[in-house]
């Protein structure tokens, strides 16, 4: 396999993994919310980083350390397909 | 029964948290196939499969276009093992079909514009055209024990079904004789089964062609059909219209496969110079590869040219 390649199957699984993670990230922290504002949920919801500061807040660690392991992946693997001359 | 309920409800959250993640890896494959590493990325894919299945190689430069199934890529090129280069398309778009690919084992690609290349149809020296040999690969279930060391076992596929292009060149010699048609524009299919014999056609094509025969050195061509069979008894069978000698001419003729007879090439033409001679038409044989011999007898103009073997 050539290094493209790798990059876009290293691009299309973090990126997975990094949506499937806030997706249970959310799940978790909204479970306990029932008494916050609708608005709040909303963008806990929307916002995977702030749904993953209050599950740290909360005191979880294993999918907010996920979903941060996974979004910092994602943008460093972007950052070298920009830099990597892949145009030919 | 709570508890039943709870294992249903868990199980139930973990089949759609799968399936959100399936389609997840879907939605993001085909996002990231659109940015310059994932049009590289499929670029090499193509090329690096079917060169593994095949004795040469195939190459794809420049994917402009990943939108599948929807590809352009900006060159298309075939070599055989020893690095003979027998196809080279340019400003290819084309419909790949992923899931009869997938199926087949091949790509498999509904329809073709190519603005431009050329296609070489050289003979080699066992017989069979250069092209065949940089595409052909024995089945697992072909019987030969004298298996050549480039057939390596396996199951390929490869369609072309419907290609329309514009200013190719193709290139034809076997056995001496050279026929260059320049900008050619109609129609083709390629056909590579899962067995050692390719199969191209092409018609509705019109260009310049040029030849090695003193019969027709250059001529302008109209309809012209192409066969490219290695199965049958002729390896390459043609028939087409020509405006040549000053008359319109209908040129049908056949070069064999390396075991088969002679080539053969008939012509026959209803310009005026002959019609007041022959009255409707002559028919003019001539052997391909041997010294030229005429043939020459009334005939009428044939709707569908056939180019008999000589008896």
């Amino acid at each position: 396999m050539t290094a493209a390649l790798w990059l876009l199957l290293a691009l299309v699984l973090s990126s997975t993994a990094a949506l499937v993670v806030g997706v249970v990230l959310t799940q978790q922290v909204l479970r306990h919310d029932d008494d916050q504002p609708w608005s709040r949920r909303i963008a806990v919801a929307l916002l995977w980083p702030w749904a993953a500061f209050e599950g740290m807040r909360r005191g979880r660690v294993v999918a907010p350390a996920l979903f941060v392991v996974f979004t910092l992946t994602y943008a460093a693997l972007q950052l070298a397909a920009a830099v990597a001359d892949f145009s030919a | 029964m709570k508890k039943l309920g709870r294992i249903l409800l868990g199980t139930l959250g973990v089949l759609a948290l799968t399936a959100f993640a399936l389609v997840a890896l879907g939605a993001s494959a085909w996002l990231h196939l659109q940015q310059t590493v994932g049009r590289r990325a499929l670029g090499d894919a193509i090329g690096g499969f079917a060169s593994s299945q095949m004795p040469g190689s195939l190459r794809v430069e420049g994917v402009r276009t990943a939108r599948l199934p929807l590809v352009e890529v900006d060159r298309l090129r075939v070599r055989t093992a020893g690095g003979m280069e027998v196809m080279d398309l340019r400003d290819v778009s084309t419909d790949l079909d992923v899931f009869a690919s997938a199926y087949h084992g091949g790509p498999i690609f509904r329809r073709a514009d190519v603005g431009g290349g050329e296609i070489s149809i050289v003979q080699s020296p066992n017989g069979k055209p250069w092209i065949e040999r940089a595409f052909a690969r024995r089945s697992s279930s072909s019987s030969s024990s004298g298996k050549p060391w480039w057939a390596p076992p396996g199951r390929f596929v490869m369609r072309l079904e419907d290609a329309s292009y514009e200013s190719i060149r193709l290139m034809v010699e076997a056995g001496g004789t050279e026929a260059r048609l320049t900008d050619a524009s109609g129609r083709a299919r390629i056909w590579l089964p899962d067995r050692s014999d390719v199969q191209m056609r092409f018609w509705g094509v019109s260009g310049r062609l040029q030849t090695s025969t003193d019969i027709v050195p250059t001529a302008d061509v109209h309809g012209l059909a192409l066969t490219v069979d290695p199965t049958g008894p002729s390896t390459v069978r043609f028939a087409s219209g020509l405006d040549a000698l000053d008359a319109d001419m209908t040129v049908a003729g056949h070069v064999p496969s390396r075991d088969g007879s002679g080539g053969r090439m008939c012509l026959w033409t209803g310009g005026a110079p002959l019609a007041s001679l022959f009255g409707v038409g002559a028919e003019v044989g001539t052997s391909l590869f041997t010294d030229v011999s005429f043939d020459m007898r009334p005939s009428e103009a044939p709707s569908r040219p056939r180019c008999r073997e000589e008896s």
